[in-house]
């Protein structure tokens, strides 16, 4: 039975071949643009406390996950293929290391740790101000204030890593 | 060290399509080693077993007397595969793919392998998917002796291939073997092409490995 963790030295590996990889690759900034774009339009949602979205506006609290997810879930993409020469034509990373001395769930492991930083921070932002302003304009904190941005910011976007 | 290479000990699968059944042979070191059958004969699967990360059968895949199922990752540093099904970057050149894909290995000669890209008449800089079949082979074959592979596999290597590249390949594997420590397991549908140029074959058949012979 193969064990889930991280292998220090396949880790260094994967991070040297997409040093490489994306150097050649003139599309690579792009994603992260458009992560950053979507990440910040999902943070103007997401600061916004639990309570002001009960009624009539809920669905743009769960809006505001969803374009979370996908900003970085395009965040990861570049480290799970790329196309080929502006074609139709797409090559996976996990094809091109399925022979290599490498564990295929290392890649698994390598795309998850390069979202959880940005996760943990926009977490922390998320947190702080809705607390902020619950307290500021409803003089209590809601639950979910605290359970949906660990949940929404932490849980979900990991799933990106597959 | 086992005095041995490659050793299956009584491995049998189960695939959709057919089984793999009490597969047990011994690979001494420095022979090319041959394995013919038909299609669906279960000669892809065998080598998938080996190349694979994740255990798929029952038995014991020993390599130079370590299990593979152990420290696959550590195993495949030392195993090269050539094959149509091993992909490459392919918009990249002979060149930048080795940049790439030697982050992956300790050992990587980049000096080695331009030799052997020169030495087998592969142009450094043509692009992967711009390779004839060929050619590809053959820039496999210079990244499976550049990563210092102790155990070559190659699955229908030389299948579509012409008759005078054929002779090419056995030709410049007898000398890369010469020079380095590389045992070489090969697949194909073409027994005569393999009882000429191998050292051992064996027949497999409804996924039933026969024994190993001198081919002759």
């Amino acid at each position: 039975m193969k064990v889930f963790k991280v292998d220090k030295r396949q880790q260094k590996m994967i991070e040297a071949f997409f040093k490489e990889e994306l150097s050649n690759d003139q599309n690579a900034p792009m994603f992260l643009y458009a992560a950053g774009i979507l990440v910040f339009v999902s943070m103007i949602l997401l600061l916004v406390p639990f309570r002001a979205w009960e009624e009539d506006g809920s669905y743009l609290a769960v809006m505001g996950y969803f374009i979370f997810a996908g900003g970085l879930g395009i965040n990861t993409a570049k480290y799970k293929s790329r196309n080929v020469n502006n074609t139709n034509q797409y090559v996976t990373f996990s094809s091109i290391m399925r022979y290599l001395p490498v564990e295929p769930f290392q890649l698994i492991i390598f795309r998850i740790r390069k979202n959880i930083k940005p996760c943990v921070i926009c977490m922390s932002i998320s947190l702080v101000f809705r607390c902020l302003i619950s307290y500021a304009a409803y003089g209590k904190l809601s639950v979910w204030d605290i359970v949906l941005p660990v949940a929404g910011m932490v849980i979900i976007p990991v799933f990106n890593g597959f | 060290m086992s005095e041995y290479c490659l050793e299956f000990q009584n491995v049998n699968g189960k695939n959709r399509w057919f089984n793999l059944r009490d597969v047990s042979f011994k690979l001494e070191r420095g022979f090319i080693y041959a394995i013919a059958g038909e299609n669906g004969a279960g000669k892809t699967t065998l080598m998938q077993y080996i190349l694979r990360a994740f255990k798929r059968y029952t038995g014991s895949i020993l390599f130079e007397g370590e299990d593979i199922a152990d420290k696959h990752s550590d195993v495949m540093a030392y195993i090269g595969f050539v094959s149509e099904d091993n992909q490459f970057l392919p918009d990249r050149s002979a060149l930048q793919n080795a940049k790439s894909l030697s982050c992956f290995y300790d050992d990587f000669d980049m000096e080695l392998y331009k030799k052997m890209l020169d030495k087998l008449g592969v142009k450094a800089g043509s692009t992967y998917h711009k390779m004839s079949r060929g050619e590809k082979i053959k820039m496999q074959l210079a990244f499976a002796i550049a990563h210092k592979s102790r155990l070559l596999l190659m699955d229908e290597a030389t299948a579509g291939l012409d008759p005078v590249f054929r002779i090419e390949l056995f030709k410049t594997l007898r000398e890369m073997m010469a020079e380095e420590d590389i045992t070489v397991l090969m697949t194909s549908h073409n027994m005569s092409e393999i009882e000429k140029n191998t050292d051992y074959t064996a027949v497999m058949k409804d996924g039933r490995l026969g024994e190993f012979h001198e081919s002759v």
